[in-house]
């Protein structure tokens, strides 16, 4: 999967939508520490369509937008998005498969590590550290790839994605 | 092998990732008020349109989802307050004998969480209500069920709350009863295995029993007195002879909570108010004085009476003296002579 020109105004309307439902409609749905991260969703289409500089990239923004609204440790964000950006495309041109279950454990992978250095790098507690990395974590690491592999379902024809089951 | 173009646009990845990681380790290693403000001036411009849909959203849902649970809490609260006046008449007479000053009136302003995916969300919440709504700094934040923290900083539209599991957070409290003082703090000190709070410096010779509840004491002039912390669950930590530390399940939890309120009212002003400590001094002082005027008039009245005496006893002696032998000495009559 890479963006040509003919579907980067797709990649556009789908990172688009997936603002409105992180904004709009997970706070009205699923207001949980749990809910799928859709921001985090289109960082992950994004970077596996792209290079892993532009997938760096567009991690930096994501995380400066997230730490901006999330400002217990400005920084940390940004470092781990960063981080995630670039392996799922590093990740993406290596195992190079069109499979629903390798894309469902690259959003589960993303989201997990993501929190997992957001947590140590903001100084979490232990206690908190582990509740969160074993409890938290991995439930909105799995309902992420739930909603991620939806989405892509829903996004295949447009960004000319396979995915085999 | 990788071609010249590929070669190229390796480097140039590694290039961004490394100034990416960079740039953001800069901003990690930065003070916090730096890093806060930076947040602060990009919520108030390019991600205002994102704070703005998110509040809706979060109006929308309180209005719509939690409508039975809010109602339901409006009618308990409208049933207890029937028996408010009764109660509120019977304290102002208490504390009327007591001679303390009324109670605080406390200002509050309501607000939407605004709940983030981040996993740092719990610690520092984002509120929809922001400078023009009269938030401010260091103001106290509630949950319906007790303390949730205190406003961090604040920028036109929104604020940022820090909770308490935040590490910087403490609160001074005191357990229901008022027999032992000490501090709140969120566990994670040493061997903390669970998220929670920590009640600290209380002396080694006090014992609580578990499901005590611990209140803000008033102290320091953040947070108001009487609001619930938590309830005791054990001994987290002793220091042998010296402190011992209880665990605390917290009131209120920042992850569930949907809305707050801040108390908006100027703290000193309203706390000055519930320690009347002037007008004790003073009542104490105006007492003091009426007791030494009391005491000084006594005094002139057994100097003047000794006077008097004196005075008696020298006019009998002189009448005495000046008497024929055998005559009987005459008794003194008319006002006695005032003394000089």
């Amino acid at each position: 999967m890479s963006f040509g020109r003919g579907n980067r105004i797709g990649i556009a309307i789908v990172l688009l939508a997936l603002l409105l439902l992180e904004f709009y409609v997970r706070p009205r749905v699923w207001n949980s520490r749990t809910s799928p991260d859709f921001l985090m969703i289109g960082l992950l289409i994004f970077a596996m369509g792209s290079r892993p500089g532009a997938g760096a990239i567009a991690g930096f923004i994501v995380g400066l937008v997230t730490d901006s609204l999330t400002p217990a440790r400005v920084g940390a964000g940004m470092l781990a998005h960063t981080i995630v950006g670039y392996l799922a495309s590093w990740a993406r041109a290596v195992f190079f498969a069109e499979n629903v279950l390798v894309h469902a454990g690259m959003f589960f992978g993303g989201v997990w590590l993501r929190n997992l250095i957001v947590l140590a790098a903001s100084g979490t507690a232990r206690g908190s550290l582990v509740h969160e990395a074993l409890v938290i974590a991995p439930l909105q690491a799995a309902s992420t790839a739930v909603a991620g592999v939806i989405v892509l379902y829903i996004v295949q024809e447009w960004l000319a994605i396979r995915l085999d089951v | 092998m990788l071609s010249a173009a590929d070669r190229s646009h390796s480097r140039r990845d590694t290039a961004a990732l490394l100034v990416c990681a960079a740039l953001s380790f800069v901003v990690l290693l930065t003070p916090e008020a730096l890093g806060r403000a930076i947040a602060s001036s990009l919520r108030n411009t390019v991600l205002a349109p994102l704070t703005a849909l998110q509040s809706r959203a979060a109006e929308g849902r309180t209005s719509r989802v939690r409508f039975a649970a809010v109602t339901a809490q409006r009618d308990s609260a409208a049933l207890a307050a029937q028996a408010m006046p009764v109660l509120e008449a019977e304290n102002v007479r208490l504390r009327r004998l007591l001679g303390l000053g009324p109670r605080i009136a406390l200002a509050h302003r309501t607000a939407e969480v605004l709940h983030q995916s981040q996993a740092t969300d719990g610690r520092m919440l984002l509120l929809d209500i922001g400078e023009q709504d009269g938030a401010a700094p260091f103001q106290p934040v509630l949950a319906p069920e007790g303390l949730l923290g205190v406003v961090a900083e604040v920028s036109t539209g929104t604020a940022t709350v820090m909770t308490w599991s935040h590490p910087d957070f403490r609160v001074s409290a005191y357990t229901a009863g008022g027999q032992v003082f000490g501090v709140v703090a969120p566990a994670g000190g040493g061997a903390a295995v669970e998220a929670g709070l920590e009640f600290r410096a209380a002396s080694y010779r006090d014992t609580l029993a578990l499901g005590t509840t611990v209140l803000s004491s008033g102290l320091g002039g953040v947070y108001p007195k009487g609001i619930p912390i938590g309830t005791v669950t054990g001994v987290a930590r002793e220091q042998e002879g010296w402190e011992r530390v209880y665990a605390l399940r917290p009131a209120a939890n920042p992850s569930a909570v949907a809305h707050v309120m801040v108390l908006t009212g100027a703290p000193a002003a309203a706390l000055d108010a519930a320690f009347p400590s002037d007008s004790i001094l003073a009542a104490v002082a105006a007492d003091s004085a009426r007791r030494a005027a009391a005491a000084d008039s006594a005094l002139r009245v057994r100097i003047a009476d000794s006077v008097k005496a004196a005075l008696r006893d020298s006019l009998q002696r002189a009448a005495a003296a000046s008497a024929p032998a055998g005559a009987p000495a005459p008794a003194p009559s008319g006002p006695p002579v005032a003394a000089p």
